[in-house]
């Protein structure tokens, strides 16, 4: 249904409905994070690549062809964004989490208030934590996260089970913050 | 917020860390997707503006707007009707879970229509897998393909059986039975298609026996196979030996009794198939006639109708050196394998296992499968032995295949063939490696893509148990084990859709359509075409173009669609 969508409002962009801009980002905007963070391994700069790729989808719509894959187009726009910006940094495309890790956390969070994706943050390895956050916010499919971070299945799966085991292990043990954290939040 | 947990947490400290419950990983999922707006920066505005696109709205479209929101504020308040039906009792909740699962059901048949768009973009956007290994190469094709193939390689054949070679004698003859209803089915729907459950229920179970005979044509009973569980309904062992013709005559006979042969519409015919591979080179002239009035002769008995169709194929040079049992054997795999595997590349295995997959597969052939089934067990068996012959790469350390497989586990409920009655049991046959050899056609309705971890953890187990002829021979025992405790499993085994049902049995067909034709000026039954012999029995000059006896067509019956 939502490819449905996405394909109905690309067409309806392609013919001259700039408001289709707007559906085309609420459809896809986690799905575009979650891709692109992993390529760049930086919070601040996915947030400018994400820009940029609907940026480009609007100027560029001449160029999609009605009845291919929308998604398919719009991600490979993502990944070249993702690309142009490292080489611009002098950047190359690393899948080795190894090293580079932010004092608090996998990522620079800035001040968002998410007590999960900031405990998931502080406790997972940054493999762990973008393979939790493409599955459960970017929505893809284990098989999909081992095309895309070049990893086997079996990693990944393995991967996420230990990220979920942490993380569980982790709220257990900051419980009463995070129940403080939570309701603070939600009320 | 502390937090003691390392990030190079090392096996042990991770093995002492407990177990996350599904119920437990649905509560952390939804926890991090309601943050996700928090997470995912909203970026919209300043891409609109970028884009120059106009976000301000005028005075004229607000009040618009806000005129519509007034309109829909009731939909925020209680549904009074719904508040009164409760209090009144008069409220039936049933009637929502029907709703949902009507729903639910047309969300999951969705999906077998739409196309898997999102597997297509991972596949069109050029990004690759790295480890990525292809597991499997085809070394399908039928007879013609693999006799092809013959000529580029030399095979050495060193059975120790061969002192009763039977070269230029021996006859190989699969026929197969299948009923009208699903011989019309097929012209409008695949055989993975949903039954119509509007319209009465088409008889898809095709019984198929498979036989040798020696250099007279005559079927000793000790080389007489049934080819499925159908089959094994009806008659699964003969007393004495018999002419091959007469056999078929006989089977045929016994179809009709068990309703396999159906007389519901004079414009279906049924469909009766004979296929033999032969070293004897004047079989069909010697023998075309006989099989033709043994199988119109039975017909006219039972006043049924069907298409009639003999092919024979000539296998001197294939079989030359083999002994009767080996191209009994050789050929029993050939006609389970749905003639995908062909016969030179059989002829490569060892005898033992040759003769355990034979077992295999004789075992599952009198198991209470669905047709479904027994097709995805021989496709996963045939997957196996291209990985046997082809030495495949183990795609998983033994550690993320277990981590594969638990994940599999914990997730059963959503494998297409499980239900509530059988998940218990599913969920334990799921610890057993050999459960797993399902090939991929029959993944149904795959909600949460567990099918897809259950065919990588085939592939692994497939690999893993291929490397030699040793494994190979423990993991057709093991699946060997599965199939003799398969008919007491009903259920539990792969169907696709959870809803379909083995071969009910002779007694669930006849009375529907197997016991006499219905409509009036039926004739007098008899094959309606097939493939005539050289000058044919009733001669060029019989005046009938399609071969047709003269006597078998019914003169009032309405010509086929």
């Amino acid at each position: 249904m939502e490819d449905e969508k996405l394909e109905q409002a690309m067409c309806a962009l392609k013919a001259g409905d700039g408001n289709a801009l707007g559906e085309i980002y609420n459809l896809t905007s986690k799905k575009v994070f979650t891709f692109v963070l992993p390529l760049l391994r930086d919070y601040q700069l996915a947030e400018d690549v994400m820009q940029d790729t609907y940026v480009t989808c609007y100027k560029s719509i001449n160029t999609y062809k009605e009845g291919t894959n929308p998604k398919n187009w719009l991600l490979t726009i993502a990944k070249n964004s993702a690309i142009s910006e490292l080489k611009k940094r002098n950047r190359e495309i690393s899948y080795d989490f190894s090293d580079d890790r932010h004092p608090d956390g996998v990522y620079y969070l800035g001040d968002i208030e998410s007590p999960t994706i900031t405990l998931a943050n502080k406790v997972l390895s940054e493999e762990e934590f973008n393979i939790v956050m493409m599955y459960a916010i970017g929505d893809y499919k284990h098989r999909e996260i081992a095309d895309i971070l070049h990893l086997p299945l079996g990693t990944v799966t393995w991967k996420y089970a230990n990220a979920l085991k942490k993380l569980k292990a982790a709220i257990e043990e900051n419980q009463t913050e995070y129940e403080k954290q939570t309701k603070l939040k939600y009320n | 917020m502390k937090s003691k947990q390392s990030l190079n947490t090392t096996d042990e400290e991770l093995s002492s860390l407990e177990e996350v419950t599904e119920q437990e990983e649905k509560k952390i999922l939804s926890s991090l997707r309601s943050e996700a707006y928090q997470f995912v920066p909203d970026k919209l505005l300043s891409i609109l503006k970028e884009c120059g696109i106009c976000t301000e709205i005028s005075p004229a479209d607000e009040k618009l707007v806000l005129d519509s929101f007034k309109l829909d504020e009731a939909s925020f308040q209680k549904d009074a009707l719904l508040e009164i039906k409760k209090e009144t009792g008069t409220y039936v909740p049933e009637l929502d879970k029907e709703t949902q699962k009507t729903q639910k059901r047309i969300r999951k048949e969705g999906r077998r229509i739409v196309p898997d768009v999102e597997r297509a973009v991972m596949a069109e956007s050029g990004i690759k897998r790295r480890n990525r290994k292809p597991l499997f190469f085809g070394i399908g094709g039928g007879v013609l393909g693999l006799a092809a193939a013959a000529t580029a390689v030399v095979l050495v054949i060193n059975f120790a059986n061969n002192a009763s070679s039977t070269t230029g004698t021996a006859s190989y003859i699969s026929f197969t039975v299948t009923p009208a209803s699903y011989s019309a089915s097929k012209n409008v729907a695949s055989y993975y298609s949903i039954t119509d459950e509007n319209s009465a229920p088409i008889n898809r179970n095709t019984p198929t026996w498979n036989f040798l005979s020696d250099k007279d044509n005559i079927v000793s009973k000790s080389h007489f196979r049934t080819g499925n569980y159908s089959a094994s309904l009806i008659t699964e062992s003969i007393t004495d030996d018999v002419a091959a013709p007469s056999l078929v005559k006989s089977l045929l006979k016994s179809c009709y009794s068990a309703g396999y042969l159906e007389t519901r519409s004079a414009s279906q015919y049924n469909n009766v198939n004979i296929q033999v591979f032969t070293t004897d080179p004047n079989y069909k002239s010697n023998y075309y006639e006989s099989y033709f009035n043994s199988v119109d002769e039975a017909l006219k008995e039972t006043l049924v109708y069907a298409n009639f169709a003999i092919t024979v194929t000539d296998m001197s040079s294939e079989y030359s050196g083999l002994s009767t049992d080996m191209v009994g054997k050789i050929n029993n795999l050939y006609f389970n394998f749905d003639e995908k595997v062909n016969i030179d590349t059989l002829k490569q295995l060892s005898e033992p296992i040759i003769d355990s997959l034979n077992e295999l597969l004789a075992n599952y052939n009198r198991a209470k499968l669905t047709p479904r089934a027994e097709h995805a067990l021989k496709d996963a068996l045939r997957m196996s032995l291209e990985a046997y012959l082809n030495k495949v790469e183990i795609p998983y350390t033994e550690e993320e295949a277990a981590a594969l497989k638990e994940s599999i586990i914990a997730k059963a409920g959503s494998l297409p063939w499980v239900n509530e009655g059988n998940l218990e049991k599913v969920s334990a046959s799921l610890e057993n490696d050999a459960y797993y050899m399902i090939g991929d056609k029959i993944a149904g309705f795959d909600d949460d893509g567990v099918f897809e971890l259950f065919a990588d953890y085939r592939n692994y187990v497939i690999a893993k148990n291929t490397v030699n002829e040793e494994t190979y021979l423990s993991l057709l025992g093991d699946l060997n084990e599965l199939a003799k405790s398969a008919r007491e499993m009903t259920g539990i085994f792969a169907d696709g859709y959870n809803n379909e049902k083995p071969d009910q049995g002779p007694e669930s067909h006849i009375g529907q359509r197997g016991d006499g034709p219905k409509e009036e000026g039926w004739g007098h039954g008899g094959i309606h075409e097939g493939e005539m012999p050289p000058d044919g029995p009733y001669g060029d000059d019989s005046g009938h173009p399609d071969g047709e006896p003269p006597s078998s067509k019914p003169s009032d019956s309405p010509e086929p669609k």
